[in-house]
């Protein structure tokens, strides 16, 4: 977690990067760096080289040529929402942001299209789509801040994935500019390009291949109805539970999130206070979509599930305010960690959800073993955990307890059939698991493709795959 | 409360939507100011001033916190910190003198009611050529000329035909016309309560009309209304400017005038102001003289819509006009009354509001800030003078002197006849024709 | 038995190689293999791959044969290497909604399966239930459905891939949330066997839905029902697909109708009826038919048969909301085909993806008439692509594919292309010339 301090950056690579995007637009002076240290997971602090804001696609494309032919790395970054250390850069590499690169470029409301500005935040375009009657279907938690760009390269997920998929699925086309600056179309919708699915490999490949400038998405149209129930649980396995069998009842719910005891507690804390009862272990939120006279069923079925499985407690969502309250709670969770404590570290695997009860135990357990806070939100109807991990960072042997929780959960995750992270990307933090889960060879594959895109490997370094065994230096 | 860095308030701060630069976003602030307090960066640094003056202080941040981070107490402690280090500018430096002092507050006010009142003001700021140098001389002159009275407009104070047509997504606020009075409930005089009205400086220097309006509108609504002598300038200015030395003086002065009245509630009707009061509390929390009686006073404290919205609000006569409302950001976001000022609003029969996009970001006022930061004061401005164009509205009703000038220059010098009202004008105007003050 | 086959049998068994005329029937674009072999495993297939890169053989990956004499021609076919007798179900968790099975396993197996769990796999690609799972994918085939559920690119969860050189890899897994690492699986789909050979796959699952129903609006034209296939595209509801059905010109018996639209719904059984009015409504129109449950599903079985017998298809596509364009468009390729031969032309269209399947039973064969449709085709391909849309020939007489490419040219992309092929397939023995370059 070492944090190498830039060199300042050349005054001629300084010059030719302003002459680009304007002398406001580059940001170079060491405090003002300070800022760009972290993302949304702030147990690591990198400080970059510099920070250049451009504005489109040309100027992306002249800012990473001219970075090519000065050898320099780049890392992108959108709004730093990210909770796996993908946006930070060491000292010898420059962030290349989107905060600027915002605009909606065309929406398309006959064929449900947009093409938007990776910069462009994920709730704007659903806002925007609205009047339309259309929207945005993958909805990550952060939807309020992160930009269209960090989910593509995230491959995000979001509460609603689990009945309509990522945002690969999302996606039909980029305009991307390459480490060397080239600017290249990937995908299209209406057309049917030959050759390898380059889009879906873009899609969640963190920001390690190029930039994507340009991003054309499809849009869905709302569901004429929406229901949202909330079970109490008294008991987090018992809510485990009731997802299982919600599941194997044949019902597809949009949305299926728990939020287990220290989470409720944190939440309505909060402002985003939801009106989760303070003493449950385990809230389960539940949501329908569709066409409206299809709902009610469904709904009856679940709350016949979820009494079965001990909830003591079953409420519908009488009103869309009410709805959205809870919605807000849920959304909200990670932020409200703070709280409960200063310092957090989100943890995100996957297990099939059968595996459910039986993995939310094992996590409990490693908390209680290492004397630490574990606070679960998760989308439960994926599998999806998020066991948030309360620290303080001036306490080094806690600092350590979390390190090895961490990795205790991940092994708890990947035994079970799952995987080290659902949609938050590997990132920094979690390259040293990935042998977990990939063998040598096929860790050799990511790093053939990568050179594919990145011969010189100056895209997003060392994130995503570990160091080669044989290479100095540790992981992290 | 710590912050964890999820950056949820990126999107809801004006200047780091404008900027893009993370030093211009709340968290890149927060971080800022926990690097001084770890000793990585200093506040004399030229990041760290530059970055916390840049912040409006609109504190748009804070309900999209889901920390709780307490934004607004952490900027004020910051720029307490920059002010030490480092001097204000010049004409900052100036106002916070004039606004500390009672004697210097009227003559200054009364200097300018005489410019107004010349109508130099806006004939000299249309003139004024539009360039960087003159800009907050031309800007100032607007902003006086946008605090003048003017009478309702004879088309509209006149027009008694049918109400304005509600288009597309207008909210018609107004009642039908046929309840008018008869739902209203007639208060007997005083019954609600004892209430002082916070004159202000601003507000008593040169909207003596919306402080009239108030207390005729609270005395319309059973309030017993109480003349405090002794209060001042709330101090609001000097805590944002990071004076609060000065600040606390002032707040001392209040705490002292208002306690000693004995009312129910203190009413402000500047957004500004009011969120100050509320706060007084935590200003003088290591004044062990004043703690409890600050606490108390801010307990007390009040929006002028706060004290009227309710069932019991009555209603007045048609007003037909087209209004859009601005929600002032230490009226949403510091003392979170937002549904309020609507329903005051809603009181008055054929006034149509019409919904502004936006209207929870700040207009740019944010006290001296279109005087320090001109240009960037000037874009978010700009945006919130075309949000208001786009409605289509006559009148934009926002709840704060500086937003009513801010907003009501930009306005002028577009050449445009839309101007900024206190709700609580279009209230007292609706009830004067309602014919509640006969009498009286 | 030729060398080859001799070679292979020494490593495997008899059993599991066929050469001379038994290998006709795996011919690949009219090109008969030296040899087809079977294996049995992830190892075999390990082993045959290694062998063929040691020994420079062209080596095309299949399943049960049914895609090898579509798509672009390969280079060279030395071995067929078939998935048919790996295929068996390996695990199949109803609650976490997949299934996971060996490449060489029947869709209709797997559908059978899945269906006693009241689950189903949610495509339809054309060729019919016979095919092999993992011919669906390497092809990525995708039917009428796409536009409800998605490509097989969004229903993949995982697979096992062996590579040219014998490298085992696993991609994915059994989640539907999964983002370790890059997405190496998205390449795979539809890789056309150019990557590796396919030997397992994880499927997502649904859960049946308690409604199947089918509603089908005539059109006076084709125009005019591509008309109406658009407009319902745009309902504001999700639909599981809107397909425009124009029968071949002279199709006799069951299929000769007028231009049809169907809409599938698949709903619960009060949404249905909420879904069918909000359908009918659009339209303007009330179906002259309603089919429920498995007449519903027959119908669109039927869409996926429509290639069967096709000497030429062509999937036309541009944005969904110009599909009328794109039906205006074949008048262009009347002159390539007899309308009295077979049942002349039928056009299948999606009109929620914009893609319009064109599959023409018999063309004219004379010099002329290649020739003639080589260039007409071309044409028409510069022009969608002008348009941002293209023109895929997915099956033809490999004169004409050959010629003209199955798709388009690559372009800019096309060294990406050539470095991923390099990296899984060192020794270029796979499928060469499957895909663009």
């Amino acid at each position: 977690m070492e944090n190498i301090l830039p060199e300042p950056l050349t005054k001629k690579l300084g010059d030719r990067l302003r002459g680009v995007v304007g002398d406001a637009w580059v940001i170079a002076d060491a405090d003002r760096l300070l800022a760009y240290e972290s993302d949304g997971l702030t147990a690591y602090r990198k400080t970059p080289l510099a920070v250049v804001l451009p504005r489109d696609t040309d100027e992306v494309s002249r800012v990473m040529g001219i970075l090519a032919e000065e050898d320099v790395p780049v890392v992108p970054r959108g709004a730093g929402t990210g909770l796996s250390g993908g946006a930070l850069a060491n000292g010898d590499a420059v962030i290349v942001g989107t905060a600027r690169m915002t605009d909606m470029l065309e929406l398309d409301p006959d064929n449900r299209l947009a093409r938007v500005q990776p910069g462009m935040i994920n709730a704007d375009l659903t806002k925007a789509a609205e009047p339309y009657g259309l929207y945005y279907a993958p909805d990550p938690s952060s939807q309020s801040a992160c930009t269209l760009g960090g989910n593509v390269a995230e491959n995000s997920g979001g509460p609603h994935c689990l009945k309509y998929g990522v945002t690969s699925r999302y996606v039909t086309g980029l305009t991307v500019v390459t480490p060397e600056g080239k600017i290249i179309e990937l995908g299209g919708f209406g057309r049917e390009p030959g050759g390898y699915d380059l889009l879906g490999l873009f899609v969640g490949s963190e920001g390690c291949f190029g930039i994507a400038t340009e991003i054309e998405v499809r849009l869905l149209p709302k569901p004429e109805g929406v229901k949202t129930l909330l079970a109490i649980f008294d008991r987090l396995g018992d809510a485990g539970a009731a997802v299982t069998e919600i599941m194997a009842e044949g019902l597809l719910p949009a949305a299926l999130e728990i939020i287990d005891g220290p989470t409720i507690r944190a939440v309505e804390a909060s402002v985003f206070a939801a009106g989760f009862p303070t003493d449950a272990e385990a809230a389960l939120v539940i949501e329908f979509d569709g066409i409206e006279a299809g709902l009610a069923s469904d709904v009856e079925r679940a709350v016949v599930q979820c009494r079965a499985a001990g909830a003591r407690e079953v409420r519908i969502a009488d009103s869309e305010e009410e709805r959205l309250a809870l919605w807000r709670g849920r959304k909200k969770a990670f932020g409200a960690m703070g709280q409960i404590g200063n310092d957090l570290m989100v943890q995100d695997g996957t297990v099939p959800r059968s595996k459910l009860t039986e993995v939310l135990a094992r996590i409990s357990e490693i908390g209680v073993r290492h004397d630490l806070t574990i606070a679960n939100v998760f989308h439960a109807g994926d599998g999806n955990l998020h066991p948030n991990l309360i620290f303080d960072r001036s306490d080094a042997d806690e600092l350590r307890r979390v390190e090895l929780a961490s990795t205790e959960i991940m092994a708890v995750c990947v035994e079970a059939g799952g995987t080290i992270t659902g949609e938050h990307g590997v990132g920094l933090d979690k390259r040293r698991y990935m042998s977990l889960v990939h063998t040598p060879d096929e860790l050799d594959a990511m790093r053939d493709v990568k050179a594919v895109f990145d011969p010189r490997g100056r895209m997003n370094p060392g994130k995503v795959l570990p160091d080669l065994p044989d290479s100095a230096g540790a992981a992290v | 409360m710590p912050c964890v860095h999820c950056g949820f308030c990126l999107p809801a701060c004006p200047t780091y939507v404008r900027l893009g630069d993370e030093n211009d976003s709340p968290r890149g602030r927060l971080y800022l100011m926990q690097a001084v307090v770890e000793g990585r960066l200093s506040p004399e640094s030229d990041a760290f001033q530059t970055h916390i003056d840049r912040c409006l202080g609109c504190r748009a941040c804070e309900p999209v916190c889901p920390s709780g981070v307490e934004y607004g107490v952490l900027l004020e402690a910051a720029r307490e910190t920059v002010y030490r280090a480092r001097k204000a500018p010049a004409v900052v430096a100036m106002l916070l003198a004039v606004f500390s002092s009672r004697a210097l507050t009227n003559w200054s006010m009364r200097v300018a009611r005489v410019v107004r009142a010349l109508g130099l003001g806006g004939l000299v700021a249309r003139r004024i050529p539009r360039n960087r140098l003159f800009h907050p001389i031309r800007f100032g002159l607007a902003m006086l000329e946008a605090s003048r009275e003017r009478q309702f407009g004879s088309e509209t104070a006149t027009s008694s035909g049918a109400p304005i047509a509600s288009d597309g997504g207008a909210l018609d606020a107004a009642t039908s016309e046929g309840e008018t009075s008869e739902s209203a409930p007639a208060w007997r005089a005083g019954e609600r309560g004892r209430v002082a009205i916070l004159r202000g400086c601003v507000q008593a220097g040169l909207f003596a009309r919306v402080n009239d309006a108030t207390e005729r509108v609270l005395r319309a609504n059973g309030y017993e209304v109480i003349e405090v002598s002794g209060q001042g300038c709330c101090g609001a200015l000097h805590t944002h400017a990071g004076d609060s030395m000065r600040a606390r003086k002032l707040a001392r002065a209040n705490v002292k005038a208002l306690a000693a009245a004995e009312v129910d509630f203190v009413a402000v009707n500047a957004a500004g102001c009011g969120a100050a009061l509320k706060e007084y509390g935590h200003l003088l929390e290591a004044d062990e003289e004043y703690r409890h009686t600050a606490e108390a006073l801010a307990a007390s404290t009040r929006d002028i819509s706060e004290l009227l919205a309710g069932d019991s609000l009555r209603v007045g006569a048609p007003l037909p006009v087209r209004v859009t409302y601005d929600a002032a950001c230490h009226l949403c976001h510091a003392q979170g009354v937002r549904q309020e000022p609507l329903a005051v609003l809603g009181a008055i029969p054929q006034l149509v509001v019409l919904p502004l996009q936006d209207a929870e970001e700040c207009c740019g006022g944010a006290g001296t800030y279109g005087i320090t930061h001109p240009e960037l004061g000037g874009d978010i401005g700009a945006d919130k003078v075309s949000a208001v164009l786009a409605t289509g509205a006559e009148i934009v009703a926002t709840g704060n002197p500086g937003c009513m000038m801010q907003i009501g220059a930009g306005l002028l010098l577009e050449g445009s006849d839309v101007v900024a009202r206190h709700p609580v004008e279009l209230l007292d105007e609706s009830y004067r024709r309602a014919g509640f003050y006969d009498g009286s | 038995m030729n060398s080859l086959a001799g070679m292979l049998t020494d490593r495997l068994s008899a059993a599991q190689v066929v050469d001379g005329i038994e290998a006709e029937r795996w011919a690949v674009c009219g090109r008969i293999p030296q040899a087809v072999v079977f294996p049995e495993s992830e190892e075999q297939v390990a082993e045959i791959l290694s062998l063929s890169s040691e020994e420079g053989w062209q080596c095309i990956p299949g399943g049960k044969g049914g895609w090898l004499h579509g798509g672009q021609p390969p280079q060279g076919v030395d071995v067929v290497v078939s998935a048919e007798r790996m295929n068996e179900i390996s695990a199949y968790e109803p609650a976490d909604m997949f299934i996971e099975a060996q490449a060489g396993a029947e869709l209709e197996v797997l559908e059978r399966r899945t269906l006693e769990c009241s689950q189903w796999i949610a495509l339809d690609p054309p060729g019919g239930e016979r095919g092999t799972l993992g011919a669906m994918v390497a092809v990525g085939a995708a039917g009428p459905l796409e536009a409800g559920f998605g490509s097989p690119r969004d229903q993949v969860l995982g697979a096992t891939l062996v590579t040219g050189d014998g490298r085992v890899l696993g991609l994915g897994g059994r989640v539907v949330k999964n983002v370790a690492g890059f997405d190496l699986l998205k390449l795979v789909t539809g890789s056309w066997g150019t990557l590796g050979m396919i030997t397992s796959v994880t499927m997502r699952v649904h859960p049946v839905p308690a409604t199947d129903r089918s509603l089908l609006f005539k059109g006076r034209d084709p125009a005019e029902a591509a008309a109406l296939a658009c407009r319902l595209a745009q309902a504001p509801l999700s639909l599981a697909a809107v397909e425009l059905l124009v029968p071949g010109d002279a199709e006799s018996g069951a299929n000769a109708s007028s231009p049809l639209v169907a809409v599938r719904i698949l709903e619960s059984v009060d949404g249905a009826d909420e879904a069918e009015r909000l359908v009918s409504e659009r339209a303007g129109i009330e179906p002259f038919q309603r089919l429920e449950g498995e007449q519903s599903a027959a119908i669109f079985e039927n869409v996926r048969a429509m290639e069967d017998g096709a000497e030429l298809v062509l999937r036309l596509s541009l944005l969904p909301s110009r599909l009328p364009e794109l039906v205006e468009m074949t008048s262009r390729l009347s002159g390539l085909y007899d309308p009295t031969e077979g049942w002349g032309m039928r056009l299948a269209g999606h009109a929620q993806t914009g893609v319009l399947r064109v599959m023409i039973a018999k063309m004219t064969h004379s010099t002329d008439g290649l020739d003639q449709a080589r260039v007409v085709l071309g044409v028409l391909r510069r022009s969608l692509e002008a348009e941002g849309g293209s023109l895929v020939v997915s099956q033809g007489p490999p004169e004409i594919v050959g010629a003209l490419g199955a798709w388009g040219d690559s372009g800019p992309v096309a060294p990406f292309n050539a470095g991923i092929r390099a990296a899984f397939d060192p020794a270029s023995i796979l499928a060469q010339g499957r895909l663009p370059q």
